[in-house]
């Protein structure tokens, strides 16, 4: 059995928030304005029209205008600005937005 | 807001960090613990951010592991203010001591008043004051209100009521004198009320005696009012303290002349000139040439002209025909007020205290001389009753 899958049983079996137990990324999106990125690995990226936020499954990759870095922390990453399209990991480029 | 405002009270510092690979540079510094945020791209090779006052040694080894330079662009926040002004010590100095200065001044007594002190003087209760410890130049958190107020009342027998009030660095006292004592009337001395003053009684109030009087009836000066002397129907007779209040409804009035504002009488550009000859001896004279003119108001003129000749003169009068000079009537207004004010004021000044002034009335009337006499009544209410004590 593979480690993820290990974990994912266990998350459901204590009932504990999945991304805790997983590490894995947890990305929330506040209109087209905002967009909080938790348990991040650091920034590959930055300019002013896109953001490239490494995680524990691949890279995300934020394109927009006037893209900032308002807040980021060892865990979380605030990034404010026109958000215009968010392309997962693994995501083909046609496919987002 | 509240985020804003804790990093400015904690102090932040806005860097760039140049290089081929900031986000590296932000990456360790997130891995190395510096508080970083505001990040932002403005540059190919350039990000701007804020990192935390005191981080920015931190920062900068971030930058040298990563292969980037930090440079400082702007300092902002309380710990910055402080440090620059930290290097002005003649200004903090000075800052120190103007403080200071208007604390202590507005811990010390400016100016200590009284209120409320007709009868006692305000120089004893200052000075019993200052005894305390309430003077000019006092420490305001070491006065005892309740002590000094106390104290007060205790050395001035003549006040019933003390209150202390401080109103920033004026301190007043504020007192109510007491009521002085009536004195105790001798009742046994048997005594009748006569009247003081002629006129009509208006309002009568016997406490004790027997009224000779009653109200509506026209009272002379020195009548007796209510007498102390009481007969009985069994013919025995009772002396008593006679005490009444008897009032009458009376004037008092004053009057002035006003003199005439210009008495001056001018010419009006009439004349006639009549000759005549003139016999003083015999008193005769017999006009020449000429009418006497018919003017109300004139001057004459007389002058001789030649020799005297068998006691006749020739003699020549000029009659001018005059007017009165015209008067300004707003100058003339104004001192018929100031005269009308000032009767009011003597015949206010002749009232004796206690009465009751009901009315007021103002009269003008033209004399003879063109000026005008000033009546002034005031009408009051008075008590008449004067007690005079019966003999034996």
């Amino acid at each position: 059995m593979a480690k993820g899958q290990g974990q994912k049983r266990t998350a459901a079996f204590l009932e504990l928030p999945y991304e805790v137990v997983c590490g894995l990324p947890r990305v929330t999106l506040i209109g087209m304005e905002q967009m909080l990125i938790e348990n991040h690995r650091g920034i590959i990226e930055h300019t002013g029209y896109r953001v490239r936020v490494n995680t524990s499954i691949g890279v995300i990759r934020v394109e927009g205008a006037s893209l900032n870095v308002e807040r980021i922390g060892g865990d979380d990453i605030r990034i404010t600005g026109a958000v215009h399209e968010l392309y997962m990991p693994g995501q083909q480029e046609g496919a987002g937005g | 807001m509240i985020q804003r405002l804790m990093r400015y009270l904690l102090g932040y510092c806005v860097i760039e960090i140049r290089g081929l690979m900031p986000e590296k540079c932000v990456n360790i510094m997130l891995s190395r613990g510096v508080p970083i945020w505001n990040i932002r791209r403005v540059g190919a090779c350039v990000m701007r951010a804020c990192v935390a006052f005191g981080s920015i040694h931190r920062a900068r080894d971030a930058g040298a592991a990563s292969g980037c330079e930090i440079v400082e662009k702007r300092k902002r926040g309380l710990p910055y203010i402080g440090m620059r002004m930290w290097r002005r010590k003649a200004l903090i100095l000075g800052c120190l001591v103007i403080i200071a200065g208007c604390v202590l001044t507005t811990q010390i007594v400016w100016t200590v008043e009284i209120e409320g002190a007709d009868r006692v003087e305000e120089a004893d209760i200052l000075r019993v004051l200052a005894e305390n410890g309430l003077t000019q130049g006092a420490w305001i958190p070491d006065i005892d209100r309740n002590r000094i107020e106390d104290k007060l009342l205790l050395a001035m027998p003549d006040i019933a009521w003390a209150g202390l009030q401080i109103d920033g660095v004026n301190v007043t006292m504020k007192v109510v004198e007491a009521v002085p004592v009536p004195p105790v009337k001798d009742l046994s001395v048997p005594r009748d009320i006569i009247a003081s003053r002629s006129g009509l009684i208006e309002r009568m109030i016997v406490l004790d005696g027997m009224p000779q009087v009653q109200e509506g009836d026209y009272v002379a000066k020195g009548q007796v009012l209510v007498s102390g002397t009481i007969v009985h129907e069994n013919g025995v007779t009772r002396r008593v303290h006679a005490m009444a209040e008897v009032w009458i409804r009376t004037y008092y009035t004053d009057e002035c002349l006003i003199p005439p504002q210009k008495s001056g009488l001018i010419p009006t550009g009439e004349s006639v000139k009549v000759f005549f000859l003139i016999n003083k001896e015999k008193e005769k004279e017999k006009r020449i040439t000429g009418r006497v003119p018919v003017y109300a108001l004139s001057s004459i003129e007389e002058e001789t002209i030649g020799p005297e000749l068998f006691g006749w003169r020739l003699c020549m009068r000029h009659y001018l025909e005059m007017e009165r000079e015209k008067t300004d009537p707003a100058e003339w207004e104004k001192t018929l007020r100031t005269a009308e004010r000032e009767t009011y004021r003597r015949v206010i000044a002749a009232i004796p205290p206690g009465v009751k002034i009901i009315d007021k009335m103002t009269r003008y009337d033209m004399i003879s001389d063109g000026g005008v006499r000033l009546s002034v009544w005031v009408q009051v209410m008075e008590n008449i009753a004067l007690p005079v004590d019966i003999g034996g």
